[in-house]
């Protein structure tokens, strides 16, 4: 992706350097039919030349006190690639671009500017996200329908940062927390429990071996002084995260892990199996506790959730939904809080919407939703589309329904990912 | 005049070389939970009619379009598959237990699954003219496995991404060009299973990612594991798969085992070869107190192979 960004800045470079140098001699040069078809076999091969130079950098300058904004585009620029599929729709007004440069081109940003908009990345930059209400502005605050920006993680690849969202340990549940280091070479990881009940975070490191799988119980704890791994037990309920704290910049040596947690009942085996939430590293560099989820040095935090949800039974088993948020400052202990909307589409394409507000850690049960109870929603089964306002958010549904002869069943429900945004994690 | 010949030359030449480069950026591992365009569920069930075990199908439509699906059931005894179609609205969440299929006076009609075991696999089909990525990428999957027991397995289908616009044609090249290629390796980490205790047994189901329904000639792969305990010793074994199967870890091999692992936990590296495979876990232990616990264990992807879905 890096090379094919450096070959459109190339290719643009070339284009505009032409005039330039022609114009001494040859003086007869249709350079706006040169664009145009420049940019019409560049749309036929659905490419961007102007993805990194649209930045239309200029107006961009006279219109947000965007200073920050132009430096990150350039950095950007490498990441561009990614953009290539969402760019294409935004491809033709660019070709006029170049002949209308002095007239127009303060124009076309402003059609383009949705982008920008949701570049709302300056408010994560300053993690002062009360002034947030994009969904709303955007879409009605129909977070279903309207399309989220940003690049969601790849999930199940070998990761830098994971993220374990339901942990629990107590006299009756336990939680066996499984890790495997995908690289042939030996890795180092930072991790720290948080407590839900508290939002304090307890934390500790971990050797593993090349490929080794490492398992412990959270009740227990694991300590093993050869390899100066030592986990302390957790109680209570809350979240794990893990960093690999490389210590070489290339990339194998940050991506390279995986992780997943079962979570049972000591008495009535019900138990929920999930894989961590992974983030890739993008680009090289030393590790230094601040994971900048934005995009460029980390993937970004998932934008929406999506699950496929069973509607709850009057009287019937009772789900429960999970969310963390993505940005948490465990330096400074401050707990992030923010507003989660959820919308609620069933199998007749009616959408309902609910919201509700969390500090740190959250598990709501479905029955706090009247929404999602079948006598509301009429269908069996829903589709639930989460998002949060402030923070964006990781979050999983723990399934219960009744099966054959009224047995309990209880099953983890991992979701789909849409679109992204940048936040940060801090590790003391 | 030449200048510009020359230019236009450069231009091309640069254009075809990260065009070749987009293509290639595709191959690897396909990136999973994201929309769409294939959905491989490893493992439908149903025992008894249902009254044993059975399966709950969930499909999303994630975006704002209606969007047509083509899907198949290969059970593992046959390995022939029996197809039908599903139209989801905008938005639309779906759900039907495999043992009863479903209709719905919206081109919807699902067959009943006939056959303890098998794989489900859906397209998308979108119509002629809605040929961009947004139409293809637009669905997401996950199945409940739930017995009469108590025993719960629920995991997400594995997603191939659609890469390049274009019509929906019957044969799917998963080639990192045209779809995401399928996995090369799949990584787990399993519990080891205890000697005796058949409560503690976990199970694999595997299924080739290449299939050719067109001519029903089911594909037969060698199977590779390699397992490596705590203690980074490295084990291996082998199996072969026609079409499907579904087998506890010890039927393939002791290395599964607590006595010859030496470890709770092993990390399981599968890698198909003669074509890639798709794989998932069934873990199986007992808790301190002696009661069951079920889950699905979904692998870890690295890298990419080419491989083929052909479609009657």
């Amino acid at each position: 992706m890096t090379h094919r960004a450096a070959f459109l800045a190339l290719s643009a470079l070339l284009a505009l350097a032409q005039p330039a140098l022609a114009a001494p001699t040859t003086g007869a040069v249709d350079w706006s039919t040169v664009l145009k078809a420049l940019g019409g076999a560049l749309d036929s091969w659905r490419l961007s030349p102007f993805g990194s130079k649209t930045p239309t950098v200029a107006p961009a300058r006279t219109r947000t006190p965007a200073p920050a904004e132009t430096a990150t585009r350039a950095g950007t620029a490498t990441r561009t690639a990614t953009r290539t599929r969402t760019s294409t729709s935004t491809r033709p007004p660019t070709a006029t671009l170049a002949p209308s440069r002095t007239i127009t081109a303060t124009r076309e940003p402003t059609v383009t500017r949705p982008p920008t908009m949701t570049r709302t990345v300056t408010l994560t930059s300053t993690p002062r996200p009360t002034s947030t209400p994009v969904p709303t502005t955007a879409n009605d605050g129909r977070i279903a329908f309207a399309a989220a920006e940003g690049v969601p993680p790849a999930q199940k690849l070998a990761s830098a940062f994971i993220v374990l969202p339901y942990i629990v340990s107590s006299s009756t549940q336990d939680t066996r927390i499984e890790l495997m280091n995908m690289s042939s070479r030996e890795i180092e990881l930072q991790c720290f429990y948080v407590r839900q009940s508290d939002c304090i975070e307890v934390g500790f490191f971990v050797r593993l071996t090349a490929n080794q799988p490492l398992s412990w119980l959270a009740y227990d704890g694991a300590n093993n002084p050869l390899n100066f791994s030592a986990v302390p037990p957790f109680d209570g309920v809350g979240e794990l995260k893990c960093a690999v704290a490389a210590d070489r910049p290339e990339l194998d040596a940050h991506n390279a892990l995986q992780g997943r947690a079962l979570v049972y009942d000591r008495a009535s085996g019900e138990t929920v199996g999930y894989d961590a939430v992974g983030f890739q590293r993008l680009s090289p560099g030393g590790y230094s506790g601040v994971i900048d989820l934005d995009g460029f040095t980390y993937e970004e935090c998932p934008d929406r959730l999506h699950f496929a949800v069973l509607a709850r039974q009057t009287g019937g088993p009772v789900s429960e939904l999970i969310t963390v948020p993505c940005v948490e400052d465990l330096l400074n202990q401050v707990p992030t809080q923010t507003t989660v909307q959820l919308a609620i589409v069933n199998e007749f394409e009616q959408v309902f919407s609910s919201s509700y507000r969390f500090s740190c850690i959250t598990s709501q049960p479905f029955s706090r939703f009247i929404t999602l109870s079948k006598s509301t929603l009429g269908t069996d089964s829903a589709h639930l589309i989460v998002r949060g306002i402030s923070s964006p958010l990781i979050g999983m549904v723990i399934d219960r329904f009744s099966g054959q002869n009224a047995t309990l069943h209880t099953t983890a429900n991992e979701p789909f990912l849409e679109g992204g945004r940048s936040s940060t994690v801090i590790f003391p | 005049m030449q200048r510009v010949r020359r230019t236009w030359a450069a231009i091309i030449a640069l254009l075809s070389i990260s065009w070749a480069l987009a293509a290639v950026a595709g191959a690897g591992a396909p990136p999973q939970r994201l929309p769409s365009a294939v959905l491989i569920y490893p493992l439908i069930a149903v025992e008894g009619g249902g009254a044993t075990v059975d399966t709950r199908v969930e499909l999303v439509n994630l975006t704002r379009r209606a969007v047509d699906l083509k899907c198949i059931f290969v059970p593992a005894l046959s390995c022939s598959g029996i197809d039908f179609h599903i139209r989801l609205t905008p938005n639309q969440p779906l759900s039907w237990l495999a043992s009863k299929g479903l209709f719905t006076t919206s081109f919807t009609a699902i067959p009943p699954f006939f056959g303890s075991s098998g794989e489900l696999k859906c397209l998308v089909e979108p119509e002629p003219g809605q040929e961009d990525l947004e139409a293809h990428n637009a669905i997401q999957g996950r199945a409940a496995v739930f017995g009469a027991d108590g025993q719960t397995i629920g995991y997400s289908a594995v997603g191939i991404l659609r890469l390049t616009e274009g019509p929906y044609e019957n044969v799917f090249p998963l080639d990192g060009a045209t779809y995401t290629q399928c996995p090369d390796e799949q990584h787990f980490v399993f519990i080891s299973s205890e000697t005796g205790n058949p409560l503690t047994e976990s199970e694999i189901v595997l299924a080739p990612c290449s299939e050719d329904f067109v001519n029903g000639v089911p594909t037969t792969t060698t199977v590779q594991f390699l397992v490596i305990n705590e203690f980074e010793q490295q084990l291996s074994a082998a199996t072969s798969v026609t079409c499907y199967t579904r087998r506890t870890l010890r039927q393939i091999s002791q290395a599964f085992t607590r006595a010859t692992l030496g470890s709770e936990t092993g990390h399981l590296i599968v890698k198909g070869v003669q074509t890639p495979v798709l794989a998932m876990l069934v873990d199986r232990f007992v808790t301190p107190n002696a009661a069951r616990g079920t889950a699905g264990n979904e692998p870890a992807l690295r890298g990419g192979r080419s491989a083929e879905i052909r479609l009657p």
